[in-house]
């Protein structure tokens, strides 16, 4: 094995998964990052129905009351 | 019933809820599904409590849960998921109906024809900020798996959204870029 031209001495799992095929520069990372947690934030934040605390209620309820 | 052994177990669950629900959609579409998913979830961990370790990863843990739950309902109905896969981009963007933005509307379509593996791949390094070895123990696979996945949705998403280069760009892509620690 040879040191590239940078000398890199870093793990081969601390460098970019450029194995795994063609690396996206960051920026282009960083704008499928932005839209893919801004897709998600929106599931995030919507309203929670009533039937999931209703069901943690009744999973904290001792078993005779259930 | 089962014993409550984690006393703060009732909130942490309802804190995780709006995170497993997200999971939940970006694994089946159909929001239904996914909130049974997300209910069936609930009621494994609370009767499983006793198998969590305190001081780990609550959230990790019950993702693990939903994940193998949404699986193994899904070998049961072989047939039926078929037909899932085939309307989960109608019923992703739907979803996006929601939002006016053309952006998030093309990004939920391209995210919904990624192969499920990418997609959750995707969702739990870049979405929920675990780490690599995080989703590779959740997801049974081993970390290089996780980053070649990850990898492949990315470039596939690009190609489909046509971003190329910085052309494409709003005026704060480069703090994101570089700042977005749940996306390494």
């Amino acid at each position: 094995m040879q040191a590239d031209a940078n000398g890199d001495a870093r793990p081969v799992t601390a460098v970019r998964a450029q194995a795994k095929g063609p690396a996206l520069p960051p920026e282009v990372q960083g704008q499928i990052g932005k839209q893919l947690r801004q897709v998600y934030g929106q599931l995030l934040s919507e309203p929670l129905p009533d039937k999931f605390s209703k069901l943690l209620d009744q999973l904290g309820k001792p078993e005779r009351e259930q | 019933m089962t014993a409550n052994v984690h006393p703060t177990l009732q909130q942490d669950l309802a804190a995780v809820v709006p995170n497993l629900r997200a999971f939940a959609r970006s694994l089946c579409g159909n929001p239904d599904q996914a909130d049974d998913l997300v209910q069936e979830t609930l009621i494994k961990a609370w009767k499983n409590q006793a198998s969590f370790a305190e001081g780990s990863n609550l959230k990790a843990w019950l993702f693990t849960i939903l994940r193998n739950t949404f699986l193994s309902e899904r070998r049961k109905r072989k047939r039926e998921v078929e037909d899932q896969d085939g309307v989960m981009a109608a019923q992703l963007s739907v979803h996006g109906a929601q939002s006016g933005h053309m952006d998030m509307i093309d990004f939920r379509k391209a995210f919904a024809t990624l192969p499920e593996e990418q997609r959750e791949a995707l969702v739990l390094i870049g979405a929920e900020g675990f780490s690599y070895e995080e989703a590779a123990l959740m997801c049974g696979c081993a970390v290089g798996t996780i980053k070649s996945r990850v990898n492949r949705a990315r470039v596939k998403l690009c190609e489909i959204l046509g971003v190329d280069g910085a052309d494409d760009f709003g005026p704060d892509h480069f703090a994101q870029a570089h700042t977005g620690a749940a996306f390494p």
